[in-house]
C-alpha cells in the first residue's frame, strides 16, 4: 500500500474490503502503466478500458489481440504506439519503481478509482482518468473560476486578467488556468500574489515547466500555492496537441469560465465548448469590434454568454456576497494638471508613440515627453517599447 | 657620382621625412635598391629605369645604388618613384647644371619629390600626399614636386611652394626653363554627391526621432534608434552630419590627411569639406571598424572622424567587432601597437546606431510579429551592454503613414537646426573651457556632471522620484543628467529644470529590460 487514497478509512474494514482495495490499487498501477506506454492517450486508454473491463486486465492483453479487433492500428500513425504498447514490458520495473517513487518527488497520482477524484470532473464525458498533481487539487468546497485568454494578448488584457484574478482570488475564488503565457500565466500571477493559491493545468509533465517565461509562478504553484496539474506522464514534452487535451480539464475543474481576449479561431473556443458541454457558465470580456483579439469574445457574447464588466458580476453567480466595493479599472484623475488630464485623455489601453500623441495634443514632442514621464511618475501611464506609452 | 633627393614616406596617419640617395659607378651594370622597402616600392626600380628610357633620356651602363634613408623605417607605397628617378639622374649626371640653371641654384635641396610613375613616363597620384607634405613644410622644405592630381592636395599647406606635373619630361623642361604647367583643377564629380543634397526637410513626419537626433548631436551623446523596419532610421542618420556645425579649416584637413592616406579623397577634391558619413557594413571585421592591416591603415572610425559612425542593424555586427568600439568611444582615438611602432588614429565620431526590435522587425506589433519571445530575447541579448552604456540616448521610430508621406508641408531644413546646433556648441565651449579637450556635455566625468548640473531643492526631489520609479542604475543615473545638461543647454537655461530631467529620462537607453523583455 503505497499510496495514500486507498488506504484511508479502508484499514478497519473487513476481508471483502481489502480484497476490494487490493484489486483497485493493482487497477491503478494498469493505469499507471498504460498511460506511459508512449503516445497513448486517452482515447485509446478508453477503448482499452471498454474492451478488457479494467485497466489491469487491459494491460496484459497483447498487441495482437488489439490489432485484431483494430484498436491498434499497425498504420502510419498507429505504427509507433502499436510498438511501444509492444515492448512495454521492457520499462515495467523502471516504471514500477517510478510508481511508487513519485511521492518523494511530491507528485502524486489520483485516479478515477480514487475518493480525492475531483468531483467537478467525474461528471464529464471523457474525464481524465488519472491525473498527476504537484501541489494540491482545487477544493471541491469553494468555488473556482478559470480566467483563461490568447497568448499573444494585448496589455490591456493582461491588466484585466491581473484585475479579474486579483479580485476573485481574494474574494475566496479558485483562480484555475493553463499556465500559458499571455492571459493565462498573468491571471496566475495576479491570484498568486492576491491571495497565495492558484491551479495550473499543464499541456507538459507536471515537471516541466512550459513556457519557461512563467517559472515563477509554476515554481510557486509546484511548491504547494495551489497546485498544477496533468494528465500526461512525467517528462512528457508540450506538444501541441496536448493542449486541446488539457482545455477539457480547465474547463472541467472551474465552476465558471472567464474569457479575456481571444481571436476568432483558438484553443480558447475548444475549452469554451468544453465548458459548455459541462454546463459551465461562461464570461467574457467584451472586445473592440475593431480588434483581433476581441473578436472570440464577441462572437461568445452574441451566443450567449455572460458580459464580464466586474469582478461582481462573476462573485453573484457563484453567490458569493460582495464584502467590500472594488475600484474600478478607471483612476481618479482629480489629482492632476490640466495638461496632464489632456494627455491621460488621449492615451489608450494599447501603447502608442509619443509622436502619434502629441499630434493628437497638438503639442511639442518635449512638453509632451516631460507631461508623460510625469504621468508615469504618477502611476497613470506606462512603457514597455521606448517611446511608446500606454494609460494604466 | 653621389646624389641626394629629399623626399617622404607614411607612418599611420604622419609623414616621415626620407631622404633617396644614389651612386653609380663602374661595374657590372645593375641596379641595387635597398632600405626596408616594401614590395611596390621596389618594383619602383622598373618604372624607374623604363620612364627614363621612355622619356627620351639614354641611361649610362653604370653600376647603380639606391638607399632610401633612413634604412631602419619600412617604407611603403609607391610614392618614392619619383625621388628614384631624380636620384639616378642626377648620379649619372644627366641633368648638368649648365643645362639646369634650377638645379645649379639649389633647387634640389629646397624641394622634395613625390610620386608614382608610369612606363611612358607619366607622374601618377599617390595616396597621403597632404600629410607628407604638412610634414615636409615643418621639417623647413620650401616646396615640393607632385604629380598634379595631388597638387591641389599639397597646396593646402599653407607657405609650401607646390610644382604639380603631369610627366617627367613636363619636369625636366621646367627643371631647364623655369616654365611651370599651369594648375587646372579637374572638374570635381562628387562620389559623394547624394550626400551632398541630402536635408532634414526630406524627412516627412518622425518628429520624436528628429528632437533625438537633434538633443544627440547638441551635446554630442551617442544615439541608438530603434523600430521596424523601413521607418526611417537610416534616412535620420545619413543627416545628422548635416546639422553638425560647419568644419573648421583646421578640422577639414586633419580629416583630409586620413581621407588621403586612404586615397579616399573625392576625386577631383582636394579637401574633405563635409562632416563624414560612414555606414560599414554589419560582417565587417574589428580591423576593418578600428584600423590595422599588415600596412597599417586607418579604419571606419577614423574615416568617421568629426563625423558619424552608422551602425545599422546594431545587433547583426560580430561581437569582437562591436566591443573593439570601446577604446574609440571613450578616448577618442585609435592606438594599434605593431612591430614596428604604435600608430595613433583620430576616432573623433559620434556613434549611431539603429536595430529593429526583433528578428522579423514588427514587434512590438503583435498582429503582425511571428518572433516567439525567446527570438525577441536572443535578437535583444545581442545587443554588447557595453556599447549601450555609452549610448546616452534612445528613440523608437514610429513606423511611417501615408498621410506623413503626403504632407507636403516643408520640414524644418538643416541649415536651421544646424544653427541652434553651433549655439549650443558654443555654450558648451564656454562650460568647458577651463578642462582641457574638454568639448562636449557628454564627455562629462562624474564628478563634472555634479559641478555642472547643479538641480534646484525640486529638481532634485523630483529626480529622486525618478530615480526611485524607474529604477535607475547610477550609470543611468549620470546618464540623464548629462542628456538633461544638453536640453537645458538648447533652451540656453543655466538652470536644469524638471521638465529636462523628465525628457532625458524618456529618451535614456535600456540597458538590461530594452524594451520590456519579459514583458513582466
Amino acid at each position: 500500500m503505497m499510496t495514500g487514497e486507498v488506504k484511508t478509512g479502508k484499514m478497519a474494514g473487513t476481508d471483502a474490503d481489502y480484497r476490494e482495495a487490493e484489486r483497485t490499487e493493482r487497477e491503478r498501477q494498469g493505469l499507471f502503466l498504460l498511460n506511459n506506454v508512449g503516445g497513448m492517450y486517452h482515447g485509446l486508454l478508453r477503448k482499452m478500458y471498454d474492451y478488457a473491463g479494467g485497466f489491469e486486465e487491459a494491460y496484459r492483453i497483447p498487441a495482437g489481440e488489439y490489432l485484431k479487433c483494430g484498436i491498434l492500428r499497425n498504420n502510419e500513425q498507429g505504427k509507433a504506439v502499436l510498438m511501444a504498447y509492444d515492448r512495454r514490458h521492457e520499462q515495467e520495473d523502471l516504471l514500477m519503481r517510478e510508481y511508487h517513487g513519485l511521492s518523494r518527488e511530491g507528485i502524486r497520482i489520483v485516479t478515477i478509482f480514487d475518493r480525492t477524484y475531483p468531483k467537478r470532473l467525474s461528471g464529464m464525458e471523457d474525464k481524465p482518468f488519472l491525473l498527476y498533481v504537484r501541489g494540491r487539487l482545487p477544493e471541491e468546497t469553494r468555488p473556482a473560476a478559470a480566467v483563461i485568454g490568447a497568448r499573444r494578448c494585448s496589455e490591456y488584457g493582461r491588466d484585466c486578467a491581473r484585475y479579474f484574478a486579483s479580485a476573485l482570488s481574494e474574494a475566496g475564488v479558485q483562480v484555475v488556468s493553463g499556465m500559458a503565457a499571455g492571459i493565462d500565466g498573468e491571471a496566475q500571477r495576479a491570484a498568486l500574489e492576491a491571495s497565495g493559491e492558484s491551479f495550473g493545468v499543464l499541456g507538459s509533465g507536471v515537471d516541466i515547466c512550459y513556457p519557461q517565461e512563467n517559472r515563477d509562478i509554476y515554481r510557486r504553484m509546484a511548491g504547494g500555492a495551489g497546485g498544477v496539474v496533468s494528465e500526461f506522464p512525467r517528462n512528457s514534452q508540450a506538444l501541441p496537441f496536448h493542449f486541446i487535451l488539457r482545455n477539457r480539464i480547465i474547463a472541467g475543474l472551474c465552476d465558471v469560465l472567464l474569457v479575456l481576449e481571444a481571436r476568432e479561431k483558438s484553443g480558447t473556443g475548444i475549452t469554451v465548448s468544453n465548458a459548455l458541454d459541462l454546463g459551465k457558465d461562461i464570461f467574457a470580456l467584451p472586445g473592440r469590434i475593431s480588434d483581433p483579439l476581441g473578436r472570440g469574445c464577441n462572437a461568445l457574447l452574441k451566443d450567449g454568454a455572460m458580459v464580464l464588466t466586474s469582478p461582481e458580476d462573476v462573485l453573484s453567480v457563484l453567490q458569493i456576497p460582495v464584502q467590500k466595493k472594488r475600484d474600478g479599472m478607471e483612476k481618479d484623475i482629480s489629482v492632476l494638471a490640466n495638461e496632464e488630464k489632456l494627455v491621460y485623455s488621449c492615451l489608450d489601453s494599447a501603447e502608442q508613440h509619443i509622436e502619434t500623441l502629441s499630434e493628437r495634443a497638438n503639442m511639442e514632442i518635449s512638453e509632451m515627453t516631460d507631461l508623460l514621464v510625469r504621468l508615469e511618475l504618477k502611476g497613470f501611464c506606462a512603457s514597455v517599447t521606448q517611446g511608446c506609452y500606454r494609460r494604466l | 657620382m653621389f646624389a641626394r633627393i629629399k623626399c617622404a614616406g607614411l607612418f599611420g596617419v604622419q609623414g616621415f621625412f626620407a631622404e633617396t640617395e644614389a651612386d653609380c659607378g663602374n661595374g657590372i651594370p645593375g641596379f641595387y635598391l635597398t632600405g626596408a622597402l616594401s614590395q611596390e616600392t621596389k618594383e619602383g626600380q622598373y618604372r624607374v629605369s623604363t620612364a627614363i628610357k621612355n622619356s627620351g633620356i639614354r641611361q649610362k651602363p653604370q653600376k647603380i645604388t639606391v638607399n632610401i634613408s633612413p634604412a631602419f623605417r619600412r617604407k611603403e607605397g609607391t610614392a618614392f618613384d619619383l625621388s628614384i628617378l631624380m636620384a639616378v639622374l642626377c648620379a649619372q649626371d644627366l641633368l648638368p647644371p649648365e643645362e639646369y640653371p634650377l638645379i645649379a641654384d639649389g633647387f634640389l635641396n629646397k624641394y622634395a619629390f613625390l610620386g608614382e610613375l608610369g612606363l611612358d613616363g607619366g607622374l601618377k597620384g599617390v595616396r597621403g600626399v597632404l600629410p607628407m607634405a604638412d610634414m615636409l613644410k615643418k621639417s623647413g622644405m620650401e616646396g615640393i614636386v607632385v604629380p598634379m592630381e595631388n597638387a591641389g592636395e599639397a597646396m593646402l599647406v599653407p607657405g609650401l611652394q607646390v610644382i604639380g606635373q603631369r610627366t617627367v619630361a613636363g619636369l625636366l623642361r621646367f627643371l631647364r626653363t623655369g616654365e611651370r604647367e599651369p594648375y587646372t583643377k579637374e572638374s570635381s564629380k562628387s562620389l559623394h554627391g547624394e550626400e551632398g543634397c541630402v536635408d532634414f526637410s526630406d524627412i516627412r513626419g518622425q518628429r520624436y526621432l528628429k528632437r533625438a537626433a537633434e538633443i544627440a548631436v547638441s551635446g554630442r551623446h551617442n544615439l541608438l534608434l530603434s523600430g521596424a523596419a523601413g521607418s526611417g532610421k537610416t534616412m535620420i542618420a545619413r543627416r545628422i552630419p548635416t546639422i553638425m556645425p560647419e568644419l573648421t579649416r583646421e578640422e577639414q584637413i586633419e580629416l583630409s590627411k586620413i581621407y588621403s592616406i586612404c586615397g579616399l579623397l573625392p576625386p577631383g577634391e582636394a579637401l574633405v569639406k563635409k562632416r563624414p558619413f560612414r555606414a560599414p557594413h554589419h560582417v565587417s571585421s574589428a580591423a576593418a571598424l578600428i584600423g590595422g592591416g599588415s600596412c597599417v591603415r586607418p579604419g571606419e572610425v577614423s574615416l568617421a572622424s568629426k563625423g558619424v559612425l552608422f551602425l545599422d542593424e546594431l545587433p547583426l555586427y560580430r561581437r569582437e567587432t562591436i566591443e573593439a568600439l570601446r577604446e574609440p568611444l571613450e578616448e577618442r582615438r585609435v592606438l594599434l601597437t605593431r612591430l614596428k611602432g604604435v600608430y595613433e588614429f583620430p576616432a573623433d565620431f559620434a556613434l549611431v546606431a539603429a536595430c529593429n526590435n526583433c528578428p522579423c522587425g514588427f514587434y512590438p506589433d503583435t498582429e503582425r510579429c511571428r518572433c516567439t519571445k525567446a527570438q525577441i530575447r536572443m535578437y535583444q541579448g545581442r545587443l554588447s551592454r557595453p556599447i549601450l552604456e555609452r549610448i546616452d540616448i534612445c528613440a523608437e521610430a514610429l513606423p511611417i503613414r501615408f498621410e506623413d508621406l503626403k504632407d507636403k508641408a516643408a520640414s524644418e531644413c538643416s541649415a536651421e537646426i544646424r544653427k541652434r546646433v553651433e549655439r549650443v556648441y558654443g555654450i558648451q565651449r564656454m562650460r568647458f573651457r577651463n578642462i582641457p579637450g574638454r568639448l562636449y556635455n557628454s564627455e562629462m566625468t562624474a564628478g563634472e556632471t555634479e559641478q555642472f548640473c547643479r538641480l534646484s531643492s525640486e529638481t532634485e526631489t523630483f529626480l529622486r522620484e525618478v530615480f526611485i520609479k524607474m529604477g535607475f542604475s547610477a550609470r543611468t543615473f549620470h546618464k540623464v543628467l548629462r542628456v538633461a545638461r544638453t536640453i537645458a543647454d538648447m533652451e540656453g537655461m543655466e538652470e536644469i529644470e524638471t521638465r529636462h530631467i523628465s525628457e532625458a529620462a524618456a529618451l535614456r537607453s535600456f540597458e538590461n529590460r530594452l524594451w520590456g523583455g519579459a514583458g513582466a
